[in-house]
């Protein structure tokens, strides 16, 4: 998967997540961008991700993330790593 | 003469809210400090004293909520360093709720503020879109294995690695007492709404660290400690009641929401069809939500809403009625006596509550008083049935026969 498929595959979860609907996610995205992504939800993204990408996410490391981006680098760090 | 108190800023969301109040009520604080409260619902609100050019230099302390998700205030880089800054974390408990979702219907309304059903919730949703009816969506709630959407033991750890990671953001840590406590007592009313059982941990620290010294463990109560945050319980899924095996939970069980107590199924049909159910907290919720604590053997929690339903409602005498009825099926006379003759003196006409002053003196041995207070009940209320019976039941008894015969005689004379 290349950088710009992961990009759109974590976009889709964060949407099916949150349903907000099809919003434009970038990388740049931040959570308070999309309507439903709070800090409520938020946990429920992570489980998501862990399960569409087959990775298990440190805590430590994702609570101080703060963009989509970053959330990808993470995801595909995790990836390689596995 | 200027206030020599020094200020105090609290920054946070309705929690931030709730331990400002709190900590204003608290007279050792509020001797020495005055509370400024900021929410962080508006960034750089236009009618607030932190836009006076000194303000944060006049202030002895910032008191600012910290969340894993959210950013630090954006003022905080003009706090000066001699201000001290006391943490702490933004209270939530996502593991109660694995299905919460912002729901798409969900907006504004002008009766509804934050929305008529602001926490949403995911298998709704779904066994709406796969056409359920609204007769059968309860059931396919309760009977679809939670498992199936979330996997609850790794949400369950994440949610308290968050939990711990915001303490370790803050100057106060609650998730040791969280995770020691939640099975046995509700903490939260929803995802986001702590009891006062939780906020009391947060007042007490901040204001320890204001005062410099422990401050006592129950601050002054202002007006919602019986209470949630906001108007809205969310009911929890039977299934998490017995994953967790909360002891303070029933699958049967009933909750508010806004003017309404609901079950689980009604609750469902309601936010199926996005009802909008009244705002408003009327005397019959409180006393419902009175009852039920009481049914759960929950004397202290029905205690706390009863006192605080008298508080809110200082005309209706059926609250510390039943306060005093519960005492004493507790066995707790005096107390019970004590909460009833209070009625009395706020409520001198109410034949009921004569009657239950007479019910508890007779527990005690005082049947010339019970008769006294009977036939007070009775002479308010010639209808009152229990007066009578209790009566006519005592006419039989020795020493109230005894009684009796000596008023005749003394009247006779």
């Amino acid at each position: 998967m290349n950088p710009n498929e992961l990009l759109e595959a974590t976009a889709r979860i964060i949407r099916e997540t949150v349903q907000c609907g099809p919003v434009a996610i970038t990388r740049d995205t931040r959570a308070m961008d999309v309507r439903g992504w709070d800090s409520l939800s938020h946990t429920m993204i992570l489980m998501n991700l862990e399960d569409g990408f087959g990775v298990r996410l440190p805590m430590e490391r994702v609570l101080g993330l703060g963009t989509v981006g970053d959330l990808v680098d993470l995801v595909a760090e995790l990836k390689v790593a596995s | 003469m200027s206030d020599p108190k020094r200020r105090v800023l609290v920054y946070g969301n309705c929690q931030g809210g709730w331990l400002a109040q709190t900590l204003r009520a608290d007279p050792a604080v509020a001797e020495r400090f005055a509370i400024v409260y900021l929410s962080d619902y508006t960034e750089r609100p236009a009618d607030h004293p932190i836009n006076e050019p000194d303000f944060l230099a006049s202030c002895a302390a910032v008191v600012w909520q910290t969340a894993s998700t959210s950013k630090p205030p954006w003022f905080l880089s003009a706090v000066p360093a001699a201000c001290r800054q006391i943490r702490y974390p933004t209270l939530w408990l996502k593991l109660l709720w694995p299905t919460y979702v912002v729901d798409p219907r969900n907006r504004p309304e002008p009766d509804f503020p934050w929305g008529r059903y602001p926490y949403g919730d995911r298998l709704v949703l779904k066994l709406l879109e796969q056409g359920v009816s609204l007769d059968d969506l309860p059931k396919r709630y309760v009977d679809t294995d939670l498992n199936t959407i979330v996997n609850l033991d790794r949400f369950t750890e994440m949610s308290l690695a968050e939990l711990r990671f915001n303490d370790r953001q803050s100057d106060i840590a609650v998730t040791p007492y969280i995770e020691r406590t939640f099975r046995q007592r509700k903490l939260f009313g929803t995802v986001n709404h702590p009891t006062f059982a939780i906020l009391n941990r947060i007042y007490h620290g901040v204001a320890s660290a204001l005062l410099d010294q422990p401050v006592p463990v129950y601050p002054p109560l202002p007006g919602n400690a019986a209470d949630i945050l906001g108007s809205v319980e969310t009911p929890l899924h039977p299934q998490i009641i017995a994953h967790f095996h909360l002891t303070w939970a029933r699958p049967a069980m009933r909750w508010r929401y806004f003017s309404a107590f609901l079950t689980l199924g009604e609750y469902l049909r309601a936010y199926a069809t996005f009802a909008p159910i009244p705002p408003g907290e009327p005397p019959p919720l409180w006393l419902a939500r009175g009852r039920q604590a009481a049914e759960h053997q929950d004397l202290a929690e029905a205690q706390r809403i009863l006192l605080e339903a008298t508080c809110r409602y200082p005309a209706q005498s059926e609250f510390l009625h039943y306060l005093g009825l519960l005492l004493g099926r507790d066995g707790q006379l005096v107390e019970a006596e004590k909460v009833v003759r209070y009625a009395l003196s706020l409520h001198p006409r109410v034949a009921s509550l004569h009657c239950e002053l007479g019910r508890l003196l007779l527990r005690q041995n005082f049947p010339d008083e019970a008769v006294r207070l009977f036939n007070e009940a009775l002479r308010l209320d010639p209808a009152h049935q229990e007066a009578r019976r209790q009566l006519v039941f005592l006419a039989g008894q020795p020493v109230v026969r005894a009684l009796n015969a000596g008023a005749a005689q003394r009247s006779v004379t």
